[in-house]
């Protein structure tokens, strides 16, 4: 009766083009040791767990409303005066909470693809 | 084809998004298909979904109405409530004319996120709804994965659906079952995104076959400081009940748009 079709209608051609679209471009920056590096330059006491933590947090509390913005689309200046304030007051914010997302977010924005 | 008439309850949900006080909306860069995105505990909004319904054998146009207030509980747990209306106005095969607004009707809706589509590798969810009407009953499961990759948005639903319906002159109930799976994709740039989105539909009702149909279409959606739009036309391609064959405009609709406003305050 169904022909040509996956279950639900699903193509194959479909699935495996966005599959490959996927693995193609990047998101929100993973925690390795060359971002932490870039992060400890402002924030030398900064772990790395700290700032994996902060990054998940970041996710889940600042990727409801819109996509999770990275924190190299933007100076870190225009994140401190503008964004966050703004920002962690729509998020409803705890002080711990705006303090671990703006270290992420400042520690890593202003970040070139490739640490120098 | 009859005339158009805007209906009066679409410009009252208007209103009410218009007055009804300080909640924030969040955008939605597809129309039917739905992300894994939760809002983080405390926060709340409100969207309106408007859909139109048009284009089968005989003269057939609908509208189903929503209005949405949407509470975030923890930062992957959220709670919905719907008010839904429905309006159709249809010419039979015969010239009689049928036009009925049918009973309002509430849903209730839980999301919760298991995976981040931004953090992880691929953002999961599970997301169940329960419509009340009168003599009926609607119970949603769905299951969505996702994935946000920087600008690019990848969105897959799978959604089983029943629908339990008593009939007092007959005093039986008659049960429905839907089996959908949907799937999106869209690029943001700026303010704008543009993709599309495709979904499959199967209606099985008391136990047979009733319709199965494949729609395809683009999706545009915008976010402005004080509103956000997502707009998606989709058309019917195929009747995936009878290979090979033109749509099925007997049971089924040629198009089906879809806007969804935003309005944060
Ligand atoms: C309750 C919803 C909500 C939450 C939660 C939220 N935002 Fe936003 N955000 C918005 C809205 C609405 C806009 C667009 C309107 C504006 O700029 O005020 C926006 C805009 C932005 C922009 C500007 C985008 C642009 O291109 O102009 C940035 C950056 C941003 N948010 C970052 C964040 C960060 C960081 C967090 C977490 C602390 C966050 N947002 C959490 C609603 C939210």
């Amino acid at each position: 009766m169904v022909r040509r079709v996956l279950p639900f209608g699903l193509r194959p051609s479909g699935l495996g083009l966005g599959a490959l679209l996927l693995v193609s471009c990047a998101g929100l920056p993973r925690i390795d040791d060359d971002q932490w590096a870039w992060a400890r330059r402002r924030d030398p006491d900064l772990t790395r767990e700290a700032l994996d933590g902060a990054r998940s947090l970041y996710a889940q509390k600042c990727g409801g409303c819109h996509r999770p913005h990275a924190p190299a689309e933007y100076s870190s200046q225009a994140w401190e005066s503008r964004y966050l304030p703004e920002m962690a007051r729509r998020a409803k914010l705890s002080p711990e909470e705006r303090e671990s997302i703006s270290r992420f977010v400042l520690g890593l924005s202003g970040k070139p693809p490739r640490a120098p | 084809m009859k005339p158009f008439r805007f209906p009066i309850p679409l410009l009252a949900s208007l209103l009410f998004l218009w007055v009804g006080g300080p909640l924030f909306a969040h955008e939605r860069r597809l129309g039917f298909v739905t992300e894994s995105r939760t809002l983080p505990k405390g926060t709340a909004e409100l969207e309106w979904h408007s859909t139109y319904r048009i284009g089968r054998q005989n003269y057939y146009s609908a509208f189903d109405e929503r209005i949405e207030a949407e509470f975030g509980l923890t930062d992957r747990f959220l709670m919905a409530f719907y008010l839904n209306g429905t309006w159709e106005h249809s010419l039979s095969a015969a010239g009689i004319e049928s036009k009925s607004m049918k009973a309002p009707s509430l849903s209730v809706e839980a999301k919760w996120k298991l995976a981040d589509s931004s953090a992880d590798a691929l953002g999961l969810a599970l997301y169940g709804e329960l419509t009340a009407k009168s003599h009926e009953v609607e119970l949603e499961g769905k299951l969505i994965l996702d994935k946000q990759a920087g600008p690019l948005l990848v969105a897959l639903n799978l959604v089983a659906e029943g629908e339990f319906a008593y009939r007092p002159a007959s005093a039986l109930w008659e049960t429905e079952a839907v089996l959908e799976g949907s799937l999106g994709a869209a690029w943001v740039k700026g303010a704008w995104g543009f993709g599309l989105e495709c979904r499959s539909s199967t209606v099985i009702a008391s136990g047979s076959l009733e319709k199965s149909t494949l729609a395809a279409g683009p999706v545009v959606s915008v976010n402005a400081p004080r509103f956000w739009l997502t707009l998606t036309p989709l058309l019917q391609i195929a009747d995936l009940a009878k290979a090979g064959a033109a749509p099925n405009l007997t049971d089924a609709q040629r198009l089906e748009a879809r806007l969804i406003l935003g309005i944060p305050f």
